[in-house]
């Protein structure tokens, strides 16, 4: 694994721009960095992929433990929604991706730094961007990534299972839309659905409408199926969560994704499987983790008051924390660099690589395409 | 948009093609959000020629809503939603009717904003 520094194209804003990526740089700082690139071998990826796919199963037994065991409130989740919840990983409602991010140096094993297991992003990125720029800029190598394609076939496979149950395959796509990187990617997964098969309406996660029956869109239509890129936790504290258990709508990710798109869920991982090479000791009490840590909000995105405390340094006094151990990012020409990971259909699909000067990742870091040969 | 890989070998993705992505100026996501806690009505009515006593007849449509009766099983129909706010409804609502909704069976509220707070006041914080 190594960083090189190489030449952009000269109009890669433009061709950016046609994929999508109208977000590439953000307050005059670039998202979308070109001006490197990460270079992998090909028994590296086999590494990344076999911890993906390894980390994805300690995560399916942990929901089914955690979910047997009937204690969520582990996790802050509401106790209203926890039959619900439960009910939804006894049907298997199925899900589409989910993103690790994983803190690994080429020599190390890959070490879980969390599981955004319900509203991923940086997928448009990794999954066309930096494809194309494959294509272009390294001609005759490879790439981690088919994300692209395996979208589209776990779109055709949920297709399939609504058509045989003699549903309409029909879609709602719901986001924050005045926030560009939501809407592009709800279009992606727009585009991909509708390409396996699906007929697909977007939304503003605002605009859907309870009729005191179901959910409706704009046109005062019902909602079968809804994919949404808006956490569950704030779907439950909303005024139409109670509506939720209803159950009349088919929504990916599934209720029980919220199990692990959780930070809590780290602590109940290592206490089911201590010592495991790919992940790292972590409680929701600072003191049972005596090193450097990390301290995370258990509902925190993008790096959103994350904290990394030194040996001995006491926690913030703010609720719901969760404390892992330190398991620092690699430093190549003093960019901190984090792996994404990401499963589709529960099998390792791709990567995108992160950079940041600071250790800890957040929603502008640089996302910077790779390679391997 | 689309390009397609030279080696069935690889582990990226043979093919790429874009649909909708990228197709910034055309793609047909509504701009307009609906404020929080707007609320909408419509009529439910047991037969289409009470509905249309009330409304256009392109404005009655069979209920399909299955608890409502089913536009083929029940033969119920619905009017157009309208504002249930008189002084905030626009210039081209329905309204409740020419009988002002005293011919339908029921009243069915719709209600909007009941999902999004949480993700405006984060995004507006950040």
């Amino acid at each position: 694994m190594r960083r090189e520094i190489i030449t952009p194209r000269s109009n890669w804003p433009k061709k950016v721009e046609a994929l999508g990526l109208d977000f590439h740089t953000q307050d005059g700082e670039p998202y979308w960095w070109e001006g490197a690139c990460y270079a992998f071998t090909a028994a590296e990826i086999d590494i990344i992929e076999e911890a993906t796919e390894t980390l994805h199963a300690l995560c399916l037994e942990a929901v089914d433990r955690l979910l047997a065991s009937g204690d969520l409130g582990r996790l802050d989740i509401p106790e209203a929604y926890w039959p619900w919840i439960a009910d939804s990983w006894r049907r298997r409602d199925p899900g589409v991706y989910g993103r690790f991010d994983l803190s690994y140096d080429g020599s190390s094993p890959p070490k879980m730094l969390e599981y955004n297991a319900d509203t991923p992003t940086a997928l448009i990125e990794a999954a066309v961007v930096q494809w194309y720029w494959l294509e272009e800029v390294k001609l005759g190598c490879d790439q981690f990534n088919s994300l692209h394609e395996k979208l589209i076939e776990r779109w055709k496979e949920l297709h399939r299972q609504v058509t045989r149950a003699g549903r309409a395959a029909s879609l709602h796509l719901a986001g924050v839309f005045n926030e560009l990187e939501d809407r592009r990617t709800v279009e992606y997964m727009q585009d991909v659905a509708g390409q396996a098969g699906w007929s697909t309406t977007p939304l503003d996660i605002a605009d859907i409408g309870w009729n005191g029956r179901f959910f409706t869109d704009l046109a005062e239509t019902q909602i079968h199926f809804l994919f949404k890129l808006y956490p569950w936790e704030w779907l439950l504290r909303e005024d139409f969560g109670p509506h939720l258990l209803s159950d009349l709508v088919g929504i990916v990710e599934p209720p029980w994704k919220m199990v692990l798109s959780n930070k809590a869920i780290l602590p109940v991982l290592w206490e089911m499987f201590p010592d495991h090479p790919n992940l790292l000791p972590a409680s929701r009490d600072r003191a049972a983790i005596p090193g450097p840590c990390v301290e995370k909000p258990i509902f925190g995105r993008e790096g959103q008051d994350v904290r990394l405390l030194r040996r001995h340094e006491p926690p913030s006094a703010a609720p719901g924390r969760i404390y892992q151990a330190l398991a620092p990012l690699p430093v190549f020409d003093g960019w901190h660099t984090l792996i994404g990971s990401w499963i589709v259909g529960g099998k390792a699909a791709g990567m995108g690589l992160r950079e940041d000067r600071s250790p800890i990742t957040r929603n502008r870091s640089r996302f910077v395409p790779h390679y391997f040969v | 948009m689309s390009a397609v890989a030279d080696d069935g070998n690889n582990r990226r993705s043979t093919v790429v093609v874009l649909t909708v992505l990228g197709l910034v100026a055309t793609v047909a996501i509504a701009d307009k959000v609906i404020p929080q806690g707007v609320a909408t009505r419509r009529n439910l009515y047991a037969t289409r020629a009470d509905c249309e006593r009330d409304y256009a007849p392109s404005q009655c449509e069979p209920d399909s809503s299955g608890s409502g009766g089913g536009g083929s099983g029940g033969g119920h129909y619905h009017g157009p939603y309208y504002s249930a706010s008189r002084s905030s409804a626009g210039t081209d609502d329905p309204g409740a009717g020419r009988s002002g909704g005293i011919r339908a069976m029921s009243v069915e509220s719709s209600y909007r904003g009941g999902f999004g707070a949480f993700g405006r006041a984060v995004h507006a914080a950040a």
